[in-house]
């Protein structure tokens, strides 16, 4: 806790992991990551697929040992001390960690008592737990005849049977529907609110992000690159809206372009992008005219090499108060807008601006 | 820590035992195999006898002189195995004194009267080298040589009041251990009536030689009898172990003296296989629980690796000390059933039973977790325990009698299948003498489990 800050439950300090795989290369999985977790508050991991999010997870919970750094928890090194920092920690891996042919109350049973939980106390645990994530009439019945949603609750509520301070969730919603997804992001909030509890969240989408972290670290390439509130990290990108218009299949010129930047007050960025229809493989010569389906369900024919989705995409201090502008220009120029969608900054827009990639790919 | 170690024990041993395809292979497929194997080897409690074994007998003795009072007890023995007019040119001397003597019956072990040549197959031969040498290419299961002298040595006379047995040569086929033994049982079982038949015999002449000393008429006609040697052939029928059904003394091919079971031997040699598969397959969930993550979490919780690794212990030794018990109740079941009467069939010593159980469930489940822990995926360690498994079941006759190797029988030492059988055998067999096999078969699980504890702590992967 030499950093000062004495509310600091989990300190990380140029923690690495580099793996050596089989044929002789090395991935350096995470690049030295600094961060401290402060008691009561959620702070979550953001990143894309393959950032380090669960390496990190892995070796904050003594699963892998870090090729260089310390983290500790409650002040016990997680290398050095494993079993007193173990026991302040609950994990929610992002595999669903359960035994398939074992009933939900068996699996919670058997953890429990990983945990030193026995007797009455563990019966107890178990039950509370099975309320918590609402299985309590099913805790009989076998994992494996559980929904995916189902399993990922109770893996939830393996890593809450000890009631520990901190927990770990690693993409705790991944591959579920959107209403058992609605039901873990609320049960995060109220392990945060009802039980004060400390969260580690890891995931790739930034909805989840703002909406449940104190703050927020983004990682990327296994290193952090932005770390603050969801404010601060926005203010970063300077607080900008997008402006997204869609223009369907017509050509835009630069001049267009130009024209906005130039006339409209606050504009600091516009660019043109659009998607061109290519016929599938193998049908280049046979058909012209191809049959497109869209998402939105309807067809359409299109010819090879044909603009389909053009969009305008202009960033604006206040996006709103330029509208109206830019929709004159637009008109002036000629340009049909089809659709305008305006963007609030959002830390999606942090990771665009920082690395120049969407978050999703 | 101990209860944590029993818990994840007790969940292996949970989830084992109620997957029901598990139990089918675990339980019921060696109690069926290996009902299969004994009823093939056609001897499973008198069910199914064991007839025409081939046997090659050389008689080195000639036949006594005429009017002596030796007992041609070598051409008894031969005409037992051919009587006369079966094969009447070779058997040749002798043979014609059991002209009056019924057919020699013997008792198969489950009760029923056969006669011994049915039982046989029997060729004379003369040359003992030869006959030997028709053994070793498998073309009879066992020789009877009879040598020179016998007859001479088991004979009482008024001239030589010793007797001084040769003994008779059963050269036996190792590869058909059950039928030469049955050959060694037959004619131990002659030689004994005629050394009983002798004494009987010395007995009556005595009291007739006193007899005739004090009652001239009988000792004249005596004399008379005696020199035309015509009572031989009569006295040669009290002789024929015909008189006394003998029953067929079968061993073990231990070589102890016991009630031939191929129920036993199989049985107990395909318990210990299965127990083998099973203790592999349960060590390899330890790699396979990775990929499950429920091992990543007991390695999140505050839980030493050791105590995980000693639950998985646990649960492969209890798992296979289980299976063993249910099998060998399952193997007495089905040995009682084919009897008809409730028998343990692996002997009365219940200490040194369970001495054993135990013993070989520590050693099958050291053999398990080193074949796991050496295996980089869990696919890898199933193929190595299953090789490991049929090895180790193959030698230690699992699937056919262990003295066929000959001189490679050493081999069958590296298989702990043939520890555990060998000892179930001599149990069995009413021998008690185990101590080896506990012995061995204790130190070997003990050493294969610190081993294996120790590969996998190195591991780092688990
Ligand atoms: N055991 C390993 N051996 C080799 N490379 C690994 C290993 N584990 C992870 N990696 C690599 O390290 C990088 C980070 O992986 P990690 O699983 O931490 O990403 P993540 O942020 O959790 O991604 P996701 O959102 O897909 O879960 C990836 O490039 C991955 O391929
Ligand atoms: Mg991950």
């Amino acid at each position: 806790m030499h950093n000062g800050h004495k509310h600091a439950l989990v300190e990380v300090r140029g923690l690495k992991k580099t793996f050596k795989r089989k044929d002789g290369t090395v991935v350096e999985a995470v690049k030295g990551i600094d961060l401290d977790i402060y008691r009561g508050e959620v702070f979550s991991l953001l990143g894309p697929n393959g950032a380090g999010k669960s390496t990190t997870i892995s070796m904050l919970s003594g699963l892998l040992t870090p090729t260089e750094g310390e983290a500790t928890i409650g002040g016990h090194s997680i290398t050095r001390q494993p079993l007193e920092a173990k026991k302040l920690l609950g994990v929610v891996p992002q595999e669903i960690a359960l035994y398939p042919t074992l009933s939900a109350r068996q699996n919670l049973e058997f953890f429990g008592r990983m945990y030193g939980l026995s007797g009455s106390e563990l019966s107890k645990s178990v039950d509370e737990v099975l309320d918590f994530i609402d299985l309590r009439d099913r805790h009989k019945d076998r994992i494996d005849t559980f929904s995916g949603g189902m399993k990922r609750r109770v893996n939830i509520g393996v890593g809450l049977l000890h009631k520990p301070q901190l927990v770990y969730m690693d993409e705790p919603t991944v591959g579920v529907d959107p209403q058992s997804r609605r039901r873990i992001l609320d049960t995060v909030i109220r392990l945060k609110e009802e039980r004060k509890m400390t969260v580690l969240y890891t995931t790739h989408l930034m909805e989840e992000s703002q909406e449940l972290s104190n703050r927020v670290g983004i990682i990327d390439y296994g290193q952090i690159i932005a770390l603050g509130t969801v404010g601060e990290l926005i203010q970063k990108v300077g607080e900008e809206d997008r402006l997204i218009f869609s223009v369907g299949e017509q050509q835009i010129s630069d001049a267009v372009l130009e024209r906005f930047r130039t006339e409209v007050p606050g504009i600091t960025k516009a660019t043109y992008a659009a998607s061109e229809f290519t016929p599938v493989a193998g049908m280049e010569e046979s058909a012209e005219l191809v049959v497109e389906k869209r998402s939105t369900g309807t067809m359409r024919v299109a010819r090879s090499g044909q603009v389909l989705d053009g969009e305008i995409t202009v960033h604006a201090k206040r996006g709103r108060k330029a509208l109206p502008e830019l929709l004159r220009v637009a008109d002036e120029m000629g340009v049909d807008i089809l659709s305008v969608e305006v963007r609030e900054p959002d830390l999606e827009a942090v990771f665009l601006h920082l690395t120049g990639r969407a978050l999703r790919e | 820590m101990l209860q944590k170690i029993w818990a994840i024990a007790y969940v292996n041993i949970y989830q084992t035992f109620t997957d029901r395809n598990l139990l089918i292979i675990m339980l019921l497929t060696p109690l069926i195999l290996a009902s299969i194997i004994s009823l093939a080897f056609g001897n499973l409690s008198g069910s199914a006898p064991i007839e025409n074994i081939p046997v090659a007998i050389v008689n080195l003795d000639s036949a006594p002189a005429e009017g002596s009072q030796v007992v041609d007890s070598s051409g008894i023995l031969v005409a037992s195995f051919i009587p006369v007019g079966e094969d009447g040119e070779t058997a040749a001397d002798g043979t014609a004194s059991m002209g009056t003597c019924e057919a020699v019956q013997v008792e198969d072990a489950g009760g029923q009267n056969m006669s011994l040549t049915d039982l046989t197959d029997a060729v004379l031969l003369t040359d003992a080298a030869a006959a030997r040498a028709a053994v070793d290419r498998g073309d009879y299961a066992a020789a009877i040589i009879i040598p020179a002298g016998f007859n001479d040595g088991i004979s009482y006379t008024q001239d030589k009041p010793t007797l001084a047995p040769l003994p008779v040569e059963v050269y036996g086929d190792s590869a058909q251990p059950i039928s030469a033994s049955i050959i060694r049982s037959v004619v131990e079982g002659f030689t004994n009536q005629f050394l009983t038949g002798q004494i009987a015999v010395a007995a009556t002449i005595g009291t007739m030689t006193e007899r005739a000393q004090t009652n001239p008429v009988f000792g004249m006609s005596f004399a008379a009898a005696a020199a035309s040697g015509s009572f031989q052939p009569n006295f040669a029928c009290a002789f024929t172990p015909g008189f006394n059904t003998i029953a067929i003394e079968q061993q073990t091919v231990t070589g102890e003296q016991a009630d031939f079971n191929p129920l036993v031997l199989f049985g107990s040699a395909q318990a210990v296989f299965f127990a083998l598969f099973t203790a592999n397959g349960v060590a390899v969930t330890i790699i396979e629980e990775r990929r499950q993550w429920t091992l990543q979490r007991m390695v999140i919780s505050p839980t030493p690796r050791v105590v995980i690794l000693g639950g998985k212990l646990v649960a492969v030794f209890a798992v296979v000390l289980l299976q063993l018990i249910f099998l060998f109740i399952g193997f007495t079941v089905i040995g009682s059933l084919l009897e008809g009467q409730i028998k343990s069939v692996w002997g009365t010593d219940a200490l040194a039973i369970a001495a054993l159980v135990v013993a070989t469930s520590l050693a099958t489940a050291g053999v398990g977790m080193i074949t796991a822990a050496v295996g980089k995926t869990a696919e890898q360690a199933n193929i190595i325990g299953s090789v490991v498994s049929m090895l180790m079941g193959i030698l230690g006759g699992a699937f056919f009698s262990v003295q066929a190797l000959g001189d490679l029988e050493w081999v069958t030492r590296l298989s702990v299948v043939r520890w555990g059988a060998e000892g179930f055998s001599a149990l069995a067999g009413g021998g008690s003498d185990i101590s080896l096999n506990l012995v061995f078969l204790a130190l070997i699980g003990a050493v294969l489990f610190v081993v294996s504890l120790v590969v996998f702590n190195r591991r780092q992967d688990i």
